[in-house]
């Protein structure tokens, strides 16, 4: 049983298999990114091939490798299955992604913006990295999407951003391309040829 | 008209065959994703009637621009290289979203047909140190200009 500095229970990882090592244990939220982190997404095999067949704008999971003074993880530690209602250990019908941070915000952040005009509105979408650490995967990180400051989720994607099909694209190319290149790029954008 | 009854004819009769009825269903199914392989599909149309048929959720909107841009494939196949049509995959994925698509040497290429709205045109290089593409194409755009695009990478 852990104790936080105040004498209270923490929460602990109830999940046997999963390594002490990556278990948060009361770690610290790490806000900032690096270049040349890595980030371990799960992946299946056909879906680096062409990611537009079934990327997610909800759900994109994965685990930060850490800064490289304190490494958090293997790269197959992402393989892990840390869902209590999933009765296997790992995905063995995945594999791993590796994606290289290449360029970040002054402040060693990843977020863009994307914007839409619709029927006289305009709509804000934004894509953020960000360290959300569970209890038994402490370099669990997300891409988190927003719309006009909504978070994204499964649940609502189609009422929401999936009736947005100009930025909804925008985002899923730049997601795209960090798949199939295997890189982050905070400064890049596509060319809007015509 | 008469070249999708005529497969959706051909296919049935076939289908039929006692000893070799399974193994036409196959080649005549096309799997999920495929390229342009079907051998009794021999032109534009066909590709476009097979397409039409396989993928039967899609709307209104995604059928008008389908069309559009195989009236210009059409000028492909015909004034350029008919090979050219054989370069490329198809698929529908969960956002209802036709994807139309090629693998090359230089990177990956895709027109995005969404349900409505407006396509998109999406180039991602292999070379990191190229600029990635991705432009809109609305009912009323330049299909010419798309699909040089999208056979020239």
């Amino acid at each position: 049983m852990l104790f936080s500095q105040n004498d209270e229970k923490v929460p602990e990882c109830g999940i046997q298999y999963i390594p002490e090592r990556l278990h948060r244990n009361s770690r610290p939220l790490i806000e900032e990114f690096e270049v040349g982190e890595c980030l371990y997404m799960r992946c299946k095999p056909e879906f680096a091939d062409n990611p537009y067949k079934n990327i997610s704008i909800a759900e994109l999971s994965h685990n930060r490798a850490g800064l490289s003074i304190d490494i958090l993880c293997n790269p197959d530690d992402v393989l892990y299955s840390i869902k209590h209602d999933e009765p296997f250990e790992k995905y063995e019908d995945k594999e791993v992604c590796t994606l290289e941070i290449k360029s970040l915000t002054p402040n060693n952040r990843y977020k863009k913006t994307f914007t839409q005009e619709k029927n006289g509105e305009v709509y804000t979408g934004e894509i953020e990295l960000l360290h959300d650490p569970e209890l038994c995967m402490y370099p669990h990180s997300i891409f988190r999407v927003w719309l006009n400051g909504e978070k994204i989720t499964m649940d609502n994607f189609s009422k929401t951003i999936g009736k947005l099909n100009v930025i909804k694209t925008q985002l899923k190319e730049e997601l795209a391309s960090m798949v199939r290149r295997r890189q982050v790029h905070q400064e890049e954008t596509p060319l809007e040829k015509t | 008209m008469s070249n999708l009854i005529n497969h959706i004819k051909l296919k049935a009769e076939l289908s039929q065959s006692k000893e070799f009825g399974s193994a036409y269903e196959k080649v005549l199914q096309g799997g999920d994703s495929k390229s342009f392989s079907s051998p009794i599909i021999d032109d534009v149309s066909g590709l476009l009637n097979y397409i039409l048929i396989k993928y039967d959720g899609l709307t209104g909107f995604q059928k008008n621009m389908l069309a559009n841009i195989f009236d210009e494939f059409q000028n492909v196949h015909k004034t350029i290289d008919p090979k050219r049509l054989r370069s490329f995959e198809h698929y529908f994925n969960d956002d209802n979203e036709l994807l139309l698509f090629r693998e090359t040497e230089n990177g990956l290429i895709n027109i995005i047909i969404n349900p409505d709205e407006c396509a998109a045109f999406s180039f991602i290089p292999n070379n990191s140190e190229e600029q990635r593409q991705l432009y809109f194409i609305y009912p009323e755009g330049d299909f010419e200009t798309l699909t040089y695009n999208f056979f020239s990478h």
